[in-house]
């Protein structure tokens, strides 16, 4: 399936679909989640190995919920980031102990995922839905398991929270300064990759980032430079 | 499972070859760039980041390939850069490790910064949490159960540390350090316990090197140096609190509250300046000194109802010849003599400046006021309204530090107790009467009464002549030939003679100490790491003048002021060979005091780290150390009327005078006078154990040139630095779960310092017959007065020592043990039989803690218990035996999170068996406490 066809087809499920609304229930994500992720954020990839059953229970449960035109913008923007975050977690769990994804072929790029009958990958899904969703937030949600990575949230997304998610995992990657560094005394920031790569689903990058940005402004005279990706595996170090 | 599994080997072929930048820049968890940070490529080292946190470097190798970041007291951190383009702006960020044994980082063992398990010579450490978990009422008081350290406590305020022997009531050989700045009070030439230290809430770590380290720190670190490190206001802010209120129980006080408060607040005024403020009272009630056992080891045989000298019974020095030979004129308890009440007042204020990033300017006041009692080496004082300041500005950067500080202390209402108790019976009746009335009173009872024994004779002719009477005794006594009767305590005649005598600074009738000593320091000292790279080298420098103002209650100054300075200058040179597991450090250190020949005192060490993760290292080194007289050794000319101390600096022994007049028949019926200077002392004087000899064995009748000939002139030389040569090998590692450490060492000491006692005689006539006493005519007429002086042992004396340390912690607990050995060895006492090596310190003692700061929910317990031998405490003012001990201290607390408090309840001393540290003070009982510790 070459890709267009593919961004088609997943474009109908998002946008067209019609079925009945199904109420989601994230409590057994919420369980997984607690026990597989540490309070600072870490993921315990030891553990994750050991319970790939339950997290394949997760995934396979996520497969068989479709989103339709009946479910609100909130409810359509957390299933997609949860749908990301747990395959991203269940490749992942089959691969380690490594690490860095990146050991992985193409790791973005693989159809694994099944949506309505169609196999997908995650860079299928990272593009789709933020640009069909028009919230670059929706970025700072996704986990992929790196060093330069947002941090996986402790609480899988839903549609009642949402917004307050997306405010605060925003506003946590920003003034992450293992991500964004912004000096304290020259004028001069230093900008995690995922704002170049995505300029263009920024409109104003300075204002968007002033918005969250605690104790300090940029500005346009502000000396950006971007950081290079770290695709280390993020691990506990303790 | 359908995915492609690609291998490492497929990505390296894909890798490129071509030339790019690795670059990036480091900064810590604050976000502020991190200096001086190692970069490795592969474990090849390649640079280190500049001081905007910045590295970079040219890579032409093949992808993936590991950069590697190290810096000390950090994590250790590897990325894995895939391609070209992972390694063009890399943003790090760095972590501190996690304080354990093998990770916590020193300072003081080589004056720069260094893993604890690497150091080249034995260091202990005490952590702001080890303080909160402690068992004991306040943080100096949980020295004692560190590894090594010998605590030597009066109360809750007064105590002194040492290690590795040769303790003292104030211990002039162990150097404590706040900040880098000393504490030492100018009068004493010592600190007393953590007066003018650091707040308790302030404390951010303790180190502690054991043994000499005069190669870098100067003459006085001789046994062991302490520093403590407060917390900079840049690093917390805010308030935080103390409250500890306790009861002290002893037999002979009873049992007693005490109260300790403490504060300390710290704000940001900005980001380049800061502001600092600790607070902290302490009051409560002494633990009571009443040791009535003999001052002085040698028996000469006497009831002790005559002659007796009592440890904490002061004016029973006093000795008179009567009738029936020596009699010790009846003394005052320590407890009559002070009001047993302690008091202590701490306070800093500090004001610092960052101009940039890494310098910072500190101007810093602090103060110490208060009262309590004290054993000091030569005598017990209550020190009363006592004041310390100091003052201090320093300038440090990464790499230099300026330091200067003057530090001033002012007696107050202090006074002497033994001088008290002997001015105190001489206001009632001088000596002279006193002794009479006895010989008046015994002899006219033994007359009428020849059947009374001995002891009740004594008895009753004492009573006489301390209260012209004796009780119940209808037969005729003397007229008594003057004075009044003795001033009972708890009367109010007592009351009133006791402030005349104990606020009057004239030493012949009083006993208030003056003293407005000072010293003024100045420290600097340069690392030349950023200039030099082979090895890192540096040097620095001290200056440290003493100003000496007591207007003769302690130095000999009555007329002038005294003061005298050194200096010192010294250089380091470390250098890491072999992937850095080979440390060689060298240092040498060069200190003059005024008049004295100056000192150079090298180190050298080496250390070596085994293992994949160097958790194994050996050390070893040798060092001389030095330390130069004290003031009180040069200069010292306090007069107690049965003993005079006379330091011996050269223009102390010119400037010492004492004119007496006298009368002997052998010299002619014309009054004599004679000027004991102190030259005359130092060069004329015998030897106390060739006077006993000569008095024992004198008999005018049968030989007596055979006694004469016993007695030794022996000239005193002048004190001079003592020195010590000393080999330290040791081991520290992580094996498992435990730490350890071993170590032993050989100390030898040479021209070790010690005061001794000594008799000049009136005059020394040759041409007197030997039936009058030949050239000891003066002794057997009395005419003669005992000194004190200062000098040199002539004999070499060594110490051998073994230390070890484990520690484990597990689960929620955390356990830890240690045993030290330290031993004199035997050496040649017929070479200089005067010298007695005060080595106070136990051949064996045994530490042991358990404990949980979190075994459930917020509940948290530490156990401690200790163990030492019996050993014999020897010094200038009382000598007696330390009974071995088990002590056990316990505590329980629990954390309230939601106010950021912690409640402590805890006991010391739980199997209540009373203990003593130091000759001269009261006894230990058991204190209890409840503490409230806000924001820690």
């Amino acid at each position: 399936m070459n890709l267009k066809r593919k961004l088609t087809s997943l474009l109908i499920i998002l946008l067209c679909c019609l079925g009945h609304s199904q109420s989601i229930d994230n409590s057994e994500l919420k369980d997984f989640l607690k026990k597989h992720v540490s309070n600072e954020g870490f993921i315990k990839y030891e553990k994750l190995v050991k319970n790939k059953e339950s997290l394949n229970e997760i995934v396979v449960g996520l497969s068989k919920i479709t989103p339709n035109n009946s479910w609100t913008k909130p409810e359509t923007k957390a299933y997609w980031i949860n749908v990301y975050n747990f395959n991203m977690l269940k490749l992942v769990s089959d691969y380690y102990p490594l690490k860095s994804i990146k050991y992985i072929q193409a790791p973005f790029n693989i159809e694994f995922i099944n949506i309505n009958g169609q196999k997908v990958s995650l860079d299928d899904i990272e593009n789709i839905m933020i640009e069909e969703m028009g919230d670059p937030r929706m970025y700072f949600a996704l986990n992929n398991t790196s060093m330069s990575s947002p941090k996986l949230s402790r609480e899988p997304y839903s549609a009642e929270t949402l917004e307050l998610q997306l405010e605060s995992a925003a506003k946590n990657f920003i003034n992450d300064s293992s991500k964004n560094y912004f000096s304290k005394t020259t004028n001069e920031a230093i900008l995690s990759p995922i704002f170049k790569w995505h300029a263009s689903d920024f409109e104003d990058l300075n204002s968007f980032i002033n918005k969250y940005l605690e104790d300090k402004q940029i500005t346009n005279d502000t000396n950006i430079s971007y950081s290079s990706f770290d695709w280390t595996l993020s691990k506990e170090l303790y | 499972m359908k995915f492609k599994i690609t291998t490492l080997l497929l990505l390296v072929g894909l890798s490129s070859f071509s030339q790019s930048i690795i670059k990036g820049k480091i900064i810590g968890a604050d976000g502020m760039p991190l200096t001086g940070v190692n970069v490795y490529l592969n474990d090849t080292f390649i640079t280190t980041s500049d001081f905007t946190g910045e590295f970079r470097t040219e890579y032409n190798g093949s992808y993936p390939i590991d950069v590697s970041f190290s810096y000390i007291e950090y994590k250790e951190l590897t990325k894995t850069l895939f391609d070209y383009k992972d390694g063009r702006n890399l943003l790090v960020q760095m972590i501190k490790e996690k304080t354990t044994d093998l990770t916590q980082v020193v300072v003081a063992a080589s004056r720069t910064t260094e893993k604890k398990i690497e150091t080249p010579v034995t260091i202990e450490t005490l952590s702001k949490e080890s303080i909160l978990n402690g068992t004991s009422p306040n943080f100096y008081d949980e020295l004692v159960n560190v590894k090594e350290v010998q605590l030597n406590s009066n109360n809750l305020v007064s105590k002194t540390i040492n290690t590795r022997g040769f303790a003292q009531g104030t211990n002039t050989r162990f150097l404590q350090l706040a900040d880098g700045a000393e504490f030492t009070i100018p009068v004493f030439n010592s600190s007393i316990g953590n007066s003018l230290g650091v707040n308790q809430l302030d404390v951010e770590n303790i180190e502690i090197l054991p043994g000499a380290s005069s190669a870098l720190y100067g003459a006085n670190a001789f046994n062991g140096i302490m520093f403590i490190n407060s917390i900079s206001p840049f690093e917390k802010t805010g308030v935080s609190a103390y409250y500890t209120r306790g009861y002290t129980n002893q037999e002979a006080a009873g049992l007693n509250a005490f109260n300790d408060l403490g504060l300390r607040w710290a704000a940001k005024l900005g980001g380049q300046t800061a502001i600092k403020l600790n607070l902290s009272y302490i009051n409560g009630t002494d633990w009571t000194a009443n040791d009535t056992s003999s001052k002085n080891i040698v028996d000469i045989g006497l009831p002790s109802i005559q002659y007796f000298d009592a440890v904490n019974i002061y004016g029973d020095e006093i000795t008179g010849n009567t009738v029936i030979g020596p009699v010790s004129r009846t003394g005052y308890n320590d407890a009559d003599l002070n009001d047993g009440k302690i008091e202590n007042f701490n306070g800093d204020i500090s004001f610092h400046i960052k101009p940039t990033d890494d310098s910072e300017i500190k101007l810093q006041q602090k103060v110490s006021y208060g009262s309590t009692n004290f054993s000091g080496t030569n005598t017990r004082a209550t020190l009363k309204n006592f004041l310390v300041l100091q003052s201090s500005l320093a300038y440090t950067t990464k790499n230099f530090t300026l330091r200067t500080y003057y530090t001033t202390d002012n007696a107050g209402d202090s006074y002497d107790m033994v001088r008290t108790a002997i001015n105190l019976n001489k206001k009632a009746k001088t000596n002279n009467q006193w002794f009479q009335d006895f010989d008046n009173a015994l002899e006219e009872i033994r007359n009428d009464n020849p059947t009374f024994d001995n002891n009740t004779l004594i008895t009753m002719a004492r009573e006489f002549a301390d209260y012209n009477d004796v009780d119940g005794y209808s037969g005729n006594l003397p007229t008594s030939v003057g004075g009044v009767a003795r001033f009972e305590p708890g009367t109010d005649e007592f009351d009133a003679a006791f402030n005349e005598v104990s606020t009057s600074n004239d030493l012949t009738n009083g006993s208030r100490f003056q003293d407005k000593s000072y010293t003024l320091q100045s420290d600097v000292n340069y690392n030349f790491r950023d200039l030099i790279n082979f090895a890192e080298i540096q040097l620095g420098g001290t200056f440290k003048e003493y100003g000496l103002n007591s207007k003769g209650t302690v130095f000999n100054d009555a007329n002038d002021k005294i003061t005298y300075n050194v200096y010192g200058v010294y250089g380091q040179v470390q250098k890491k060979l072999l992937n850095e597991r080979l440390k060689l450090t060298g240092s040498v250190r060069y200190d003059k005091l005024s008049e004295l020949e100056g000192s150079f005192s090298p180190r050298v060490s080496v250390n070596y780290a085994l293992g994949k993760k160097k958790t194994r290292n050996l050390r070893a080194s040798f060092q001389t150390g030095f330390r130069n007289p004290t003031s009180s050794d040069l200069y010292n000319g306090a007069n107690y009327g049965f003993i005079s101390l006379v330091g011996s600096a050269k223009d102390n022994l010119e400037n010492y005078s004492q004119i007496i007049n006298f009368s002997n028949p052998l010299l002619g019926p014309n009054p004599q006078t004679v000027d004991l200077t102190g030259n005359y002392i130092y060069d004329s004087s015998f030897s106390v154990g060739s006077v006993q000899r000569f008095a024992n064995s004198f008999n005018p009748a049968s030989n007596p040139q055979d006694a004469i000939d016993l007695l030794e002139i022996k000239k005193v030389e002048a004190v001079k630095a003592e020195k010590v040569e000393s080999f330290e090998l040791g081991y520290r590692a992580g094996i498992g779960k435990f730490t350890f450490d071993l170590n032993a060492y050989y100390n030898k000491y040479t021209d070790f310092i010690y005061t001794k006692k000594v008799v000049t005689p009136y005059f020394i006539d040759s041409s007197i017959a030997p039936e009058y006493g030949g050239i000891g005519a003066a002794i057997l007429s009395q005419q003669f007065l005992t000194h004190q002086v200062y000098t040199n042992a002539e004999v070499p004396i060594e110490t051998i020592g073994l230390g070890f340390g484990i520690e484990r912690k597990f689960r929620k607990f955390f356990i830890n043990g240690s045993y030290n050995y330290t031993k004199l060895l035997d050496y040649n006492e017929t070479i200089d039989p005067d010298f007695v090596p005060e080595f106070n310190t136990p051949e064996h003692a045994a530490k042991f803690t358990f404990g949980s700061e979190r075994l459930f929910n917020n509940f948290g317990f530490n156990t401690n218990i200790r163990w030492n031998s019996e050993y014999e405490w020897i010094s200038p003012f009382a000598t007696g035996t330390i009974s071995e001990a088990v002590v056990l201290d316990a505590q329980i607390s629990y954390t309230i999170p939601a106010i950021k408090s912690t409640i402590k309840a805890s006991a010391n001393n739980l199997f209540g068996e009373e203990y003593i540290q130091v000759i001269g003070s009261g006894s230990i009982g058991q204190t209890y406490f409840l503490s409230l510790i806000y924001n820690p």
